[in-house]
Formats: structure tokens, C-alpha cells, sequence
């Protein structure tokens, strides 16, 4: 069980919870909890590793996903919001 | 109006799929070098290189978007927003925590799912936002080489998610490919919260085993 109001979430707990953290599927309370465990546990291996691992499941689900074209003015649309023309730099936004 | 697009993902639905889309997809280590360039070149300012990896991943995120969204105004504008987040945050990609093509997809899948959940909390109905697929449009045909490489690693997938216990796979599916989070997941499926985290983590543990060995 996680508690509210930032009560310190432990390692086990976060493993246990790290597949739905990855897909982003937990409620918001503790999905923060979560990423701030996170955060704080940096170092931690197991942390990492359970992350890591749903992490890797993700990637291949994405590799799985049907694809299919974007229309063909979007990437003029996105240029036209970056405000840069082919060959600028997006020096302003580092 | 034609027949919408499968909007869940099952082995035999993937490869149907496959049937009509294409794309170039780099799954292989040079590819990832590849991309890795691009996106050092990308945080240098280079325009171009963010073009180049938004032909090579720009589908994949419209695809996610849509699944996710079924809406393909919204999925483009989810697109939009994923590769100016990769144009401001390239610099921080981490190669060590997978390859260009997941990164992409995980920001675009990210902002559908913000978007999906502000259109929950506004009131609206997911099916109020359908929309068939009419304007996801087929890609230009890959070099035969990459698309092999393709077709074969999304086979892999699709057994693995065919391995899976039917409940698991529903649970994965509604999660990933629907955005949906594990208390919608209950209520759509009419199962306790807790069985539903239990599948998803079940699913999640086999899907690891089953493809782990192949996920660098």
C-alpha cells in the first residue's frame, strides 16, 4: 500500500510497482510517488533493473505497432512552429 | 466510410495490419547508431537531422497517437509536439535506456496519453472522438532488406503477446496501445483493480521473459 502525502516509498515497493510506472498506467498519486522514488533512488540497482526491464518490454511492444504515414504538410507544420527553416539552429531553445 | 482500424492489438490483428502499412524502421545496431548521430546532430541545431528522424519515426508516433486518441487531427498535433520535444531535448536522449524509435514513441505516447486524459476530465467521451482510419496514410515501400528485419521482429512481438493468457494480453493492449490506465483498464473490463494490476504485471514479467533475450 502507498501513502499519501509523500510518505517515503520503498525499493521493494517501487519494483512492485515499476511495469505500471514504465506504461504509465497507475493513478496520479502514485505515479509521482513513483517518480520521485525514483529520483531519490538513483542508485539503487534493483530500482533501475525493474525499470530497466519494463523499459525493454516497451521498446518491443513499439516495434509491434502497425505504422502508417502522417499527412504531408505536418512536418512543414512543425518547422513553421520551430520557426527555423532547414539548416537553422535551435541554439535558442538550449 | 470505410471499416475503422483495428484499435486493439492482437497477434492476428498485428499482422493484418502489416498487411497494408509499411514503414523504415531501423531495429539494428548500426541503426541505432544511426540514430544516435542524428540526434547529437539534432542537439547541435541541425534541422535536417530531425527531419531525417522524423521520417524515420514520425509513423510510428502517428500510429500511437491515433490508437490512442482516434483522432487523427489530435494524433497529428500529438506528433507536432513530440518532435519539438525531441528537437529541445535531444541533448538528454540516453542511449542506455533504448533506441530512438522507443524514445520517440514513448514522448508521443505520453502526450496522447495527457491529451486522452484532459478529454476525460472535460467531459467528453472517448467515442465521441472516433474516427475511422481514412487519414493515416500508407508509407513508401522500404529497401526489402529493412523491411524483413521489420516484419520479422514485429512477429516476435505479436507470438509473445499471443502467449499470453487472453486477459494479460487485453490488459497490455488497453494499457499500451489505449493509454488507458489501470483503474479505467477495470472499469472497461469489469474486473477488480487488483486483478488488473496483477494481469498487467503478469503480462508485463512474461512479455520480459519471452522477449528479453532480443532487446538490444
Amino acid at each position: 500500500m502507498i501513502h499519501r502525502h509523500h510518505t517515503t516509498m520503498t525499493c521493494a515497493q517501487f519494483a512492485d510497482l515499476a511495469d505500471a510506472f514504465a506504461l504509465d498506467v497507475l493513478d496520479d498519486s502514485e505515479q509521482q510517488a513513483c517518480a520521485r522514488h525514483i529520483m531519490r533512488a538513483v542508485h539503487q540497482v534493483e530500482c533501475r533493473e525493474a525499470l530497466a526491464s519494463a523499459r525493454a518490454v516497451m521498446d518491443r511492444l513499439a516495434s509491434a505497432l502497425p505504422v502508417a504515414g502522417p499527412s504531408p504538410g505536418l512536418w512543414r507544420a512543425i518547422e513553421s512552429r520551430l520557426g527555423l527553416g532547414t539548416g537553422s539552429s535551435n541554439a535558442e531553445w538550449l | 466510410m470505410s471499416a475503422p482500424l483495428p484499435l486493439t492489438i492482437s497477434a492476428p490483428n498485428i499482422e493484418g495490419c502489416l498487411t497494408k502499412f509499411v514503414a523504415v524502421v531501423p531495429t539494428g545496431p548500426s541503426d541505432r547508431a544511426r540514430d544516435r548521430e542524428l540526434l547529437a546532430r539534432v542537439a547541435r541545431g541541425d534541422v535536417a537531422a530531425l527531419r531525417a528522424l522524423y521520417d524515420q519515426h514520425a509513423s510510428r508516433a502517428i500510429t500511437i497517437a491515433f490508437r490512442i486518441l482516434r483522432n487523427r487531427e489530435e494524433a497529428e498535433d500529438v506528433v507536432q509536439e513530440t518532435f519539438l520535444e525531441v528537437w529541445r531535448r535531444s541533448a538528454q536522449f540516453d542511449p542506455g535506456r533504448g533506441g530512438a524509435v522507443a524514445w520517440v514513441v514513448t514522448i508521443a505516447r505520453s502526450r496522447a496519453i495527457d491529451r486522452l486524459r484532459a478529454r476525460t476530465i472535460a467531459g467528453k467521451t472517448i467515442a465521441s472522438a472516433s474516427e475511422d482510419a481514412d487519414g493515416l496514410l500508407p508509407t513508401p515501400p522500404p529497401s526489402p532488406a529493412v523491411e524483413t528485419e521489420r516484419r520479422r521482429d514485429e512477429r516476435r512481438v505479436a507470438a509473445a503477446l499471443g502467449a499470453l493468457p487472453a486477459a494479460q494480453r487485453r490488459a497490455i493492449e488497453l494499457a499500451y496501445f489505449e493509454g488507458l490506465s489501470q483503474s479505467e483498464i477495470a472499469a472497461k473490463t469489469a474486473s477488480p483493480l487488483g486483478t488488473v494490476k496483477m494481469r498487467v504485471k503478469l503480462a508485463m514479467a512474461k512479455l520480459a521473459d519471452l522477449l528479453g533475450d532480443e532487446s538490444t
